[in-house]
């Protein structure tokens, strides 16, 4: 448990990449994006409810992304925020990449923080 | 007609140290040109540039002063012709008088072509100080244009990428949320279906070839070409004062020999008359 600890801080630190960016629509996408990865991690619901939530949020998280991709305001807001929220498309538009993969939102996510099926298995727990 | 006497070295003085200074005649004037165009001049098309800043130049006391001196220059310069023309007209004592007429006009025409050149050349540095202020204004524009288009390109991409994937993102969420398209969406569709539209018209409009080439680089260029032909025309008028000299030294030369000539008639008329220095030279009044 030792080690996944540090693997779901790093996790916990990516929902917010790059900090908070100024543009409205980038800050609700970050919004809609924190949630969605707060139910994922989530240990107090079952799979059936985890799965109907993140797909209501992937519905959210798809138009939020489209506003942000077609927000023109962000071109004259000028930050490394924004320029590098913009370039990290894996994590920052999480429906429209998973989608592109062919890949669950959750399955998605978590490859993306380096949290894939085999390194968990060879977690070892240790004191 | 004749009202002025001979040529002295006082207009000769007066000649070279007009044309040595020409902007002397200029340094009394109160009348100059303040450009009143801000830097929203940017806004036009670069075809425009030119013509706003000619039109704000035209409306100046410079401008003003420079067609007065103009019409000055025409009417001297007819003086000075008609004058030629009749020299030969004269004889003596009234030719000479001609021709120092002819010198004092082609003085005066060359002081005034030397104030002219002077309001010339102030038209020409304030148009070239302009243009560097909006060559400046440009260059900063530029260095914020970059970064903006490094975010557009980034948004352009990205919208490349979503509307390749959007039919696949809806079905998936249509099948997992079990709910039809969102509001948002169904919105967006038709918007973007709309500005689609648009911009194919936009594109075939045949006025959007006039209007492509304002971007700020071809501003700059434009400016920096404006700036170059600024410089030229103010090469022109240093080499229009050097001929103002050349010219000021020929008359100089010809007031010269005016003056010459005159002391030859006053010595040739002085030689002629009779003396009566010596006994044999005054005979004939005695023996009348």
């Amino acid at each position: 448990m030792k080690k996944i600890a540090p693997l779901l801080a790093i996790a916990l630190l990516n929902i917010f990449p790059f900090g908070l960016a100024n543009a409205n629509s980038i800050e609700n996408l970050e919004r809609e994006r924190a949630l969605t990865i707060e139910t994922l991690l989530d240990p107090t619901i079952d799979s059936e409810n985890r799965w109907k939530k993140t797909s209501q949020s992937k519905r959210r998280l798809a138009d939020l992304e489209v506003m942000v991709i077609n927000d023109k305001s962000l071109a004259s807001n000028i930050s490394l925020r924004v320029k590098n929220t913009l370039k990290n498309y894996e994590l920052t538009f999480l429906a429209h990449a998973s989608t592109e993969k062919d890949k669950a939102l959750a399955v998605h996510w978590f490859e993306e923080i380096g949290l894939t099926t085999d390194q968990i298995m060879a977690a070892r727990v240790s004191k | 007609m004749f009202k002025n006497k001979r040529p002295t070295s006082a207009i000769i003085l007066a000649i070279l140290v007009s044309v040595a200074n020409p902007n002397a005649a200029n340094a009394e004037s109160s009348t100059g040109w303040n450009p009143q165009l801000s830097e929203r001049i940017l806004l036009l098309p670069p075809k425009r540039l030119n013509d706003v800043i000619e039109q704000d130049f035209s409306k100046s006391g410079l401008a003003v002063n420079m067609t007065d001196i103009e019409t000055e220059i025409s009417g001297q310069a007819s003086l000075i012709s008609e004058l030629s023309e009749n020299l030969d007209n004269y004889q003596n004592e009234a030719k000479i008088e001609a021709r120092h007429q002819v010198i004092v006009g082609k003085k005066n025409y060359i002081e005034l072509l030397g104030e002219q050149t002077a309001l010339k050349q102030l038209r020409l540095t304030t148009k070239l100080t302009l243009l560097q202020r909006l060559e400046r204004t440009l260059a900063q524009n530029d260095k914020k244009n970059k970064q903006r288009t490094e975010v557009q390109k980034i948004q352009s991409e990205l919208q490349k990428k979503s509307t390749m994937i959007a039919a696949k993102l809806k079905e998936e969420i249509s099948l997992e949320t079990l709910k039809a398209e969102s509001n948002f969406s169904k919105a967006f569709d038709k918007n973007m279906a709309a500005i689609s539209s648009l911009k194919a018209a936009i594109a075939n409009h045949n006025m959007q070839s006039n209007s492509a080439i304002d971007t700020d680089a071809s501003k700059v260029e434009i400016i920096r070409r404006m700036m170059v032909d600024t410089e030229a025309e103010l090469a022109l008028v240093d080499i229009e004062n050097e001929l103002l000299g050349h010219m000021a030294h020929l008359l100089s030369l010809d007031a010269m020999a005016l003056a010459e000539d005159v002391a030859l008639q006053s010595y040739d008329l002085a030689t002629n008359s009779p003396t009566f220095s010596t006994p044999s030279d005054a005979l004939p009044l005695f023996i009348q």
